[in-house]
């Protein structure tokens, strides 16, 4: 019973002076929030540019909404051409050449064929 | 064959062997790292951590004693993961309740420490008041840490005053927590020249700083310059005076831990001081202090670095161990000094340094031994295969850590270690005797230090022959997945006692779940196309992989460390595409620092920049007005400062600086901080390299990650 008594109180001391080496030198109200900051954020984008197709052999010349990465090829079969391209069929409407940036952030492609 | 009785999954009584020192360091340490995450919150992880301890005796049935045993336990596991949460939390509001200055500013200090970087001396002062402009006076009690360029030889102890731009530490930034500032107490940061120092008092270091300085007089008197430097590394951990490329080599080979005062150093100290008392028959109540007293003396030294702190706990346990007539067990002992490091700054916790010397003691401890056994079988002499036992364990455990700090391990490191850190250690043990015999007969100095300095140089000589930068393993990170592989080594080694195809089949899970969790790290699973946005103190770049190679975006003056650590971590050694998004001449004094680490195919410049493409041969100069192909998608330059780029149909404006008056509507914008010629663009998300409150910043959150799939764009980071 003494023996257990003693190892009690020695166990307890330790504890009592481990905490007060832990705890003793910052005495200050713990901080309230942790540093996780997890970031997950989704938001839609418009990846469509308007390209214009006008000409001779256009059967339905006009604005086009296309997604990009569609080709020349894809864009002419929407509006019905079906002359000799001066345009790479397979190539993808090209940004920056053929399609432009305009001030509304908007990009618009004039194709005259 | 299972005998009648025994279980099905382990052999003998139990799986493990329970040891109460192992949980509450364990649950100690668990209650930082959650105190890190949730904050105060985390007190209610050590209740319920106390709870599940306390159910344990209904699960397992078992005597009253015993179970009373359980519950002062669980009790006392409640306990320590509680204090170390309050511990965490209580230091870090302190560090943060020191007031936040910025500006230009007169500072007034005492000098208490002088460190050595590459181009700057770095002098931290105490007990610092700050002069502002308005005329207040603001007394700190953080410390101010001033990188002095040009040098600076001014007395420890002394009361300095000097005029400078102020900037203050976070106790986050960039996704890490700032360790060793906290620890240190480091709240703010300038830089000075050296002629703008006013020593207004004279005064006397203390007694460790003398020590450490007059040790370094001794040296660098009696030997030449580069070996006093590499001694002073190796008795004192401060590599300051060492050559940078020399002391980079050893890092690419995996062996600059030699320089970390840590458990060879007191290992060998310790063994040759009770060697001694032994000898001289002194009795334990005699050289136990006396021996204390050195090895505090040596680690005061040394600064009180983690590693050494550490490294004195441990000699401490082990000396009262086995002076007390106790049964020494290493797991206990390692335990044992976690936890009192921990209790004396639990911001150690954090401390790559310290991370290191744990994971690699108790890699030894855990791995060693099977490992030994496994190359025993293959018909390795036995001292060989200990010695290999032990590099291949330190070497697994310290694998991870090394990964995701430095984002690069040498994969020549094993051999290296093998070979350099025996060398090295009987090297050190001349060196540490003869040193304090110089220090205590300086006039003999010369003659004593002759053996050791050429010692010194013929260990390294391999080290300044060779170039050890080949090899390298790095281009992944562990994040999280590093608690799988700490569980594999677990699992592999002697300490769970589980049956051979529980074990196997408890490794073969854990591997594929570790494989999985890599994938899913470091891969851009589940998007069209991806991109990192990264930075730190020294620069800001966003990187993107596409079919064409690797492109790089990055701010006007990223510095060496920033880009080598980047192109290594990220596996890069060519750019296709290479953007600075600064004045032409800060792009001319970038490039040739990115050419350091990585090939450049192509440079693109604004064609406004007044830029020369004639300086650089080896690298293809594109000065663009229009748009021209990037990153996988078509990009446009609006200034010098900000580019425009079409990210699969995504509009990104990349801002590094002053931005142009008008804007393009965008659908992501990234930029350095927050401003009002930004905020004209206002997209749905955005993303800040900077500070940004409520926002999506990788100083808040780390590294991000940006992915496109279906038209949808997201940003992930931070857990």
């Amino acid at each position: 019973m003494r023996a257990a008594l003693v190892k009690f109180c020695a166990a307890a001391a330790a504890v009592a002076i481990c905490a007060a080496v832990a705890l003793l030198p910052a005495l200050s109200p713990p901080r309230q929030e942790g540093f996780a900051s997890p970031v997950r954020q989704s938001a839609p984008f418009d990846g469509y540019l308007y390209a214009v197709v006008q000409g001779e052999g256009v059967a339905f010349p006009g604005s086009y909404r296309i997604a990009r990465g569609t080709t020349y090829g894809e864009l002419f079969a929407l509006a019905g051409f079906s002359g000799s391209s001066p345009y790479p069929l397979e190539e993808e409407v090209r940004l920056g050449e053929d399609a432009v940036l305009g001030e509304d952030g908007i990009w618009r492609a004039y194709i005259v064929v | 064959m299972r005998k009648e009785g025994e279980h099905l999954l382990y052999r003998g009584k139990r799986a493990f062997n329970f040891r109460p020192l192992l949980f509450l360091a364990c649950a100690f340490g668990l209650g930082i790292g959650a105190a890190y995450l949730f904050g105060v919150h985390a007190l209610w992880l050590s209740l319920a951590l106390a709870a599940a301890a306390a159910l344990l005796p209904l699960c397992f049935p078992s005597g009253r004693r015993r179970a009373a045993g359980v519950l002062l336990l669980a009790l006392a596991i409640g306990l320590a993961c509680a204090a170390g949460s309050l511990a965490f939390g209580m230091r870090v509001s302190r560090f943060e309740a020191y007031p936040v200055l910025e500006g230009e500013m007169t500072v007034a200090g005492t000098l208490e420490e002088v460190g050595r970087t590459e181009k700057t001396t770095s002098l931290t002062f105490g007990d610092v008041a700050f002069y502002t402009p308005e005329g207040d006076v603001v007394a700190s009690g953080a410390r101010i840490r001033v990188y002095a360029y040009g040098g600076a030889d001014l007395p420890l102890g002394a009361r300095i005053a000097f005029d400078a731009e102020v900037t203050s530490y976070d106790a986050v930034s960039y996704g890490r927590i700032n360790a060793s500032y906290i620890i240190e107490e480091v709240r703010y940061t300038a830089f000075v020249s050296q002629g703008d120092f006013r020593v207004l008092q004279e005064g006397a270091p203390n007694l460790f700083e003398a020590a450490n300085a007059y040790l370094q007089e001794i040296l660098f008197e009696n030997m030449e310059e580069e070996n006093a430097a590499l001694a002073f590394a190796l008795l004192t951990g401060n590599s300051g005076w060492m050559d940078g490329d020399v002391l980079q080599n050893f890092r690419y080979g995996g062996i600059a831990h030699i320089f970390a005062v840590s458990g060879m150093n007191f290992a060998i100290v310790y063994a040759a001081l009770i060697f001694l008392c032994k000898r001289l028959r002194l009795r334990p109540w005699l050289y136990v202090p006396l021996i204390a007293a050195v090895l505090i003396l040596y680690a005061g030294v040394c600064g009180f670095a983690p590693s050494a702190v550490r490294a004195l706990v441990m000699c401490l346990v082990l000396m009262l161990m086995e002076a007390g007539g106790f049964a020494y067990d290493r797991v206990n002992s390692v335990s044992a000094a976690f936890l009192a490091v921990l209790l004396v700054h639990p911001l150690y916790l954090f401390s790559v340094g310290f991370q290191l010397s744990v994971a690699a003691a108790a890699g030894i401890i855990v791995l060693a031994a099977p490992a030994s056994r496994l190359l025993c079988r293959i018909r390795l002499p036995k001292g060989a295969a200990d010695a290999l036992g032990v590099a291949v364990s330190a070497q697994a455990a310290a694998f991870p850590i090394l990964i995701d700090c430095f984002g690069y391990t040498s994969g020549f490191g094993l051999v290296l270690n093998l070979l350099f850190v025996p060398l090295v250690s009987a090297a050190y043990g001349v060196l540490f005797v003869l040193a304090l015999l110089a220090c205590i007969l300086p006039f003999a100095a010369g003659v004593l230090l002759f053996i050791p300095e050429y010692l010194l140089r013929a260990c390294i000589f391999p080290v300044l022959a060779f170039d050890f930068r080949f090899w390298l393993i790095g281009g992944f990170t562990f994040g999280g997945c590093m608690l799988l592989w700490y569980l594999i080594c677990l699992f592999l080694s002697g300490k769970v006692n589980l049956r051979p195809i529980p074990r196997a089949a408890a490794c073969l899970l854990l591997s594929g779940a570790l494989v999985a969790g890599m994938c899913l790290t470091n891969l851009p699973v589940g998007y069209d196309a991806a991109f990192t946005l990264t930075a730190d103190y020294g620069g800001q770049a966003l990187l993107v992989r596409h079919e064409g190679g690797a492109s790089l975006v990055a701010s006007g003056r990223p510095s060496g460390d920033f880009l080598e650590k980047l192109c290594l971590r990220e596996g890069i050694d060519r750019f296709a595409e290479v953007i600075f998004l600064a004045p032409a001449y800060e792009v001319n004094a970038a490039l040739p620092i990115l050419l350091q680490y990585a090939e450049t195919d192509v440079l693109y410049v604004a064609e406004e920049a007044d830029f020369s493409p004639a300086l650089f041969r080896t690298v293809e100069v594109r000065a663009e007005g229009g748009f021209f192909p990037f990153g996988g998608g078509e990009a446009a330059f609006l200034n010098e400062e900000t580019l425009y780029w079409d990210f699969g149909g995504a509009r990104v404006l990349i801002s590094m600086g002053e931005a142009p008056e008008e804007l393009p509507r965008c659908d992501l914008l990234i930029a350095e901080g927050e401003s009002e010629a930004l905020a004209a663009c206002a997209p749905a998300p955005e993303a800040y390299f900077g500070l940004a409150e409520g926002k999506p910043s990788v100083y808040s959150s780390g590294d991000l990650q940006i992915g496109r799939k279906g038209g949808i764009i997201t940003i992930k980071g931070g857990l």
